[in-house]
């Protein structure tokens, strides 16, 4: 049984449709990313799978279970974390707050600091950082706080809204390398990007949404060699 | 008009005491906006219930002769219950008013929020009449409520409220103490010590609790708190409580410092704090707190210069020309930017 398994969801602003039946899913230990240009949809899905926006038709599982049942703030004690577009860190809160907050539906205070002790391993710029206010850090120290809080979740999936966004190419590449290692401490990854260079390298499978509409279901190599792939998100004519 | 010293301080006391009132009601104005960016505009009236459950309290207090033989027990009591009052009302307020227009247009809720800000004036007016309306039903020959318990009733709301002005017992009496030729009274140090406290606690509780830093998330953004499984809902019912419940000590603190109460005293000191608040910078908690004790002074330093039935236009001008040329207030910033 796959992890997270989108069904077929149709998902509506008023009356604009904004997904039109997309359907993917994503195993347990894969990277699987989606990608996708502006507008096409990625954001939306995302906000779906966070119960921040009902699906007019369609389900979401994970783990075989409807997520549909669920309130937004239920969904990460489900083992989702979100690490969302444009960071979404508290800016006026510290970066020890924000990570607090990262862990606001556990109650396991010595795992919680276990976990604290990881993220601050994977990110030593945090400790640094640790009583600064959110909204001071740099672009690239966001990203980390994001990711960082995502993970005092504890998720059994982690879902990332464009990382790569806003940031420089060593940064990002440093993010990248961050994602892969998280993977291999055991976390399932679905990683929404525009970055299709970058997001292709750390992927295992990937999908790639155009105007709601997932049109191509393929292994990265498969993406990779795919002509529509290479014009449209690899500028490769 | 000479300058006399000694009745300059004796209004700054009284700038002080008046302040922590707004201050207290200011509150609860700016920890609602900042969850949900919109004026509670039942406060005041959240505030005078508040006064109004105390009294009763302390009533009864009096009735069984607690009031007398243990006086600090009676008020502390009186205290608890005009808290509760206001804070039951308050989640009351945003369950009914707030909760089902989330998602409406913002312009909705406000109105509803002044719906029940009448509501609650006049069903603490009207109180009696209702008991005798409702106990007074007969159906055919059939009384409903047999004549004593409609007594019992009818008696209990006029007790608890009713159009008259209602006099709380004189706590704190007139005694004080004397510095110099200035008299400083017991009940003006009391209501200053006992708002700092409770100023200094709210603010521990929203810095450090676990329920501080949700609330500080959710006035953020409350779609990214909610992926961190804060209960939204949850955040801002509690937020309405701890904004009412300290509207609350302070509709007692007015009711045992002036004696007077009725169901409109919560008009004025509620468009007051409101002015407070957004002095202060609304949305920000210490310039509630700020901006409370700001106007109480700013009041009293203008009767200095002006006659005192002027107090009212001091205030209103303060806010008018903050709105005019800083409306994010001392402390607050540009919120607007952000929250839109
Ligand atoms: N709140 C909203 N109200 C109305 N339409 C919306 C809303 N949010 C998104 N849309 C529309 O839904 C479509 C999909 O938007 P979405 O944000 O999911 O795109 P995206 O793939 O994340 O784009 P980007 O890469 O720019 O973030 C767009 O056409 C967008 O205009
Ligand atoms: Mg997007």
């Amino acid at each position: 049984m796959p992890l997270l398994e989108i069904q077929n969801v149709h998902a509506y602003y008023g009356n604009i449709q904004a997904l039109k039946g997309i359907s993917l899913h994503v195993d347990q230990g894969e990277i699987v990313t989606l990608i996708g240009a502006n507008g096409a949809g990625k954001t939306t899905t995302l906000r779906v799978i966070s119960c921040l926006l009902k699906p007019r038709q369609g389900s979401v599982l994970l783990d075989g279970q409807d997520l549909s049942e669920f309130k937004a703030h239920q969904v990460v004690n489900q083992g989702v974390a979100m690490v969302p577009e444009g960071r979404g860190v508290f800016s006026k809160l510290s970066v020890m707050e924000n990570l607090e907050l990262g862990a606001y539906s556990r109650s396991d205070k010595a795992e919680i600091q276990e976990d604290l002790e990881r993220v601050f391993e994977i990110f030593p710029r945090l400790r640094e950082r640790r009583s600064q206010v959110g909204g001071t850090l740099s672009g690239g120290e966001q990203q980390m706080l994001s990711t960082a809080r995502a993970l005092m979740a504890r998720p059994s999936l982690l879902v990332m809204d464009e990382p790569s966004m806003g940031l420089a190419p060593v940064l990002i590449e440093s993010v990248f390398e961050s994602l892969i290692e998280i993977n291999k401490q055991g976390t399932t990854i679905l990683l929404v990007e525009q970055n299709a260079h970058m997001a292709l390298q750390v992927a295992t499978r990937g999908y790639v949404l155009q105007t709601g509409e997932i049109v191509l279901s393929d292994s990265v190599e498969g993406l990779r060699k795919n002509a529509m792939v290479q014009k449209a998100y690899l500028g490769i004519e | 008009m000479g300058f006399d010293l000694s009745s300059f301080i004796e209004q700054l006391l009284n700038g002080l005491t008046v302040g922590s009132f707004y201050a207290l009601i200011a509150l609860g104005y700016s920890m609602v906006y900042g969850v949900l960016t919109m004026i509670n505009f039942a406060h005041g009236e959240i505030f005078m219930v508040g006064a109004y459950v105390g009294l009763y309290t302390i009533n009864r207090l009096v009735d069984v002769g607690l009031y007398d033989s243990n006086r600090i027990l009676a008020v502390g009591i009186t205290f608890i219950a005009g808290t509760i009052g206001a804070a039951i009302t308050g989640v009351t307020v945003e369950r009914l008013a707030y909760r089902p227009l989330r998602r409406a247009a913002r312009l909705a809720p406000l109105i509803s929020a002044i719906g029940m800000s009448i509501f609650l004036q006049e069903f603490i007016r009207l109180l009696p009449k209702m008991g005798e309306a409702i106990t007074g039903i007969t159906i055919g020959s059939f009384t409903l409520f047999p004549e004593s318990l409609q007594q019992g009733v009818v008696g209990f709301l006029e007790d608890f409220g009713g159009a008259r002005v209602k006099t709380y017992p004189g706590v704190f009496g007139v005694g004080g103490f004397d510095i110099g030729d200035i008299h400083i009274t017991y009940s003006r140090v009391i209501i200053l010590i006992m708002s700092v406290l409770t100023m200094i606690g709210l603010y521990f509780l929203v810095r450090y609790s676990r329920f501080g830093k949700a609330m500080r998330a959710v006035a953020e953004d409350k779609d990214i708190a909610s992926m961190m499984g804060i209960d939204i809902d949850q955040v801002i019912s509690r937020t309405f409580l701890i904004g009412s419940a300290l509207a609350g000590i302070a509709g007692v603190m007015v009711g045992m410092f002036y004696l007077q109460i009725r169901p409109t005293m919560g008009f004025v000191p509620g468009i007051k704090a409101f002015t407070a608040a957004v002095l202060g910078g609304i949305g920000n908690i210490p310039g509630a707190m700020l901006g409370g004790y700001a106007l109480g002074l700013g009041e009293v330093i203008g009767v200095q210069f002006l006659p005192a039935v002027y107090k009212d236009i001091v205030s209103f001008s303060i806010l008018v020309l903050i709105l005019i040329f800083k409306p994010t207030g001392i402390l607050g910033e540009a919120l607007a930017e952000k929250k839109m």
